[in-house]
């Protein structure tokens, strides 16, 4: 019984200020209309020095054009373990893509920044074709993309 | 026996062979309009000199490459935003848009997938098998129907139809055969059944390396819902 409350009390504590912490943002993707097929995205945060921190979304269900995503796949060296259960469709010529997740406090004003990263089959793979610091100002604002995206926004 | 594995693939993939003989025939025009329409380089010319203007054209050139039809196109990235352009290796100047044509992209996608992605890509990999069956099958009718196989392209007699679809049949079951294992092939490499390299013709850049550390306890967010629209 000792034992149970012990560990209760220590994942409680371990899991409870991410959850307190933690707020519900809604990231919104629009591409542009560049008329190929499905573009594979990936988006990612990185840190205030630019490294990797970790990946929100993986559009495209095919692991081998990931290399395309180059930035990405630089970072994580494929792995697909980075994007278990957070995989979906490739999105389409002109279309939205909406992901809802709770995003830590501490991912905000601190430097990070959401990436992401493009490719479409037979055209200019597009790394980096957007990023986005990570700040309370910024969100609700829309933010321009530089080849496939359009624009992207996270609202708090 | 023969005959059965003839008319009954014959019956059943008509529809289907015919969409994509048709779809093919249609997409064999465009990688000849291509070697027409790209300016094509030098053959003197060394792959240095070419780079050379290239790069005197387009500062931030990061790729350069040439397609099987001759066409060279170079990659780059200009200020950090990527773009691609057909380049004429005489002046290294981009004279077009890198990027398929929309009417080609609809015509492949409707060859290989039939706008049903990977169920699509199965169906048409049946229709190929089916075309490989008829061909393989026709060529043992051919041979039974003139008695023998040094007769094989001997003159035919019998129903005028029956005379007219061996003579197209021996003209062209060569290419049929080629094309229901060149599809079979490509749709073993989508699937990743061969080891060979992913199919986008697009460039990759990707060099690996190891995976950083996370930077907060509180990684990986929750997800609550997902949507494309």
């Amino acid at each position: 019984m000792k034992t149970i409350l012990a560990a209760l009390a220590l994942t409680t504590a371990l899991t409870l200020p991410c959850v307190a912490l933690a707020r519900p943002v809604t990231l919104t993707t629009t591409l542009k209309d560049f008329g190929g097929g499905g573009a594979y995205l990936a988006i990612y945060v990185t840190d205030a020095k630019g490294a990797y921190a970790g990946t929100l979304w993986m559009a495209g269900g095919k692991a081998r054009y990931y290399e395309h995503l180059a930035d990405w796949y630089r970072a994580t060296g494929g792995n697909t373990a980075e994007i278990n259960g957070i995989t979906g469709a490739s999105v389409g010529s002109g279309r939205t893509l909406e992901i809802s997740l709770d995003l830590a406090d501490a991912l905000f004003d601190a430097g990070y920044t959401v990436h992401v990263d493009a490719a479409v089959e037979d055209m200019r793979d597009s790394p980096n074709d957007i990023a986005v610091p990570l700040t309370t100002a910024g969100a609700g604002k829309s933010f321009p993309g530089r080849r496939y995206v359009a624009s992207l926004a996270y609202g708090l | 026996m023969i005959r059965r594995f003839h008319r009954w693939p014959g019956l059943t993939a008509l529809a289907l062979l015919t969409l994509l003989a048709l779809s093919g025939a249609a997409l064999s025009v465009f990688p000849a309009a291509d070697r027409l329409g790209s300016p094509q380089a030098n053959p003197a010319a060394s792959v240095a000199e070419v780079a050379a203007r290239v790069q005197a054209a387009i500062p931030g050139v990061e790729q350069i490459r040439r397609s099987p039809s001759g066409r060279i196109t170079a990659y780059w990235f200009d200020n950090g935003t990527p773009g691609s352009a057909i380049v004429d290796p005489a002046t290294g100047q981009a004279v077009g848009s890198a990027d398929p044509n929309r009417v080609e992209r609809w015509l492949t996608t409707l060859h290989r997938s039939l706008f049903l992605d990977d169920t699509g890509r199965l169906v048409s990999a049946a229709g190929a098998a089916a075309m490989l069956l008829l061909s393989v099958s026709g060529i043992l009718l051919v041979a039974r129907r003139a008695g023998g196989w040094r007769r094989w392209l001997s003159p035919l007699r019998g129903p005028l139809a029956g005379r007219i679809h061996v003579e197209l049949a021996r003209g062209a079951v060569l290419g049929l055969l080629l094309s229901s294992v060149t599809a079979l092939w490509m749709t073993a490499s989508t699937f990743g059944l061969l080891p060979d390299q992913p199919a986008w013709s697009s460039p990759s850049r990707a060099v690996p390396a190891e995976p950083r550390s996370r930077p907060c306890p509180c990684w990986p967010p929750r997800r609550s819902t997902t949507c494309a629209s």
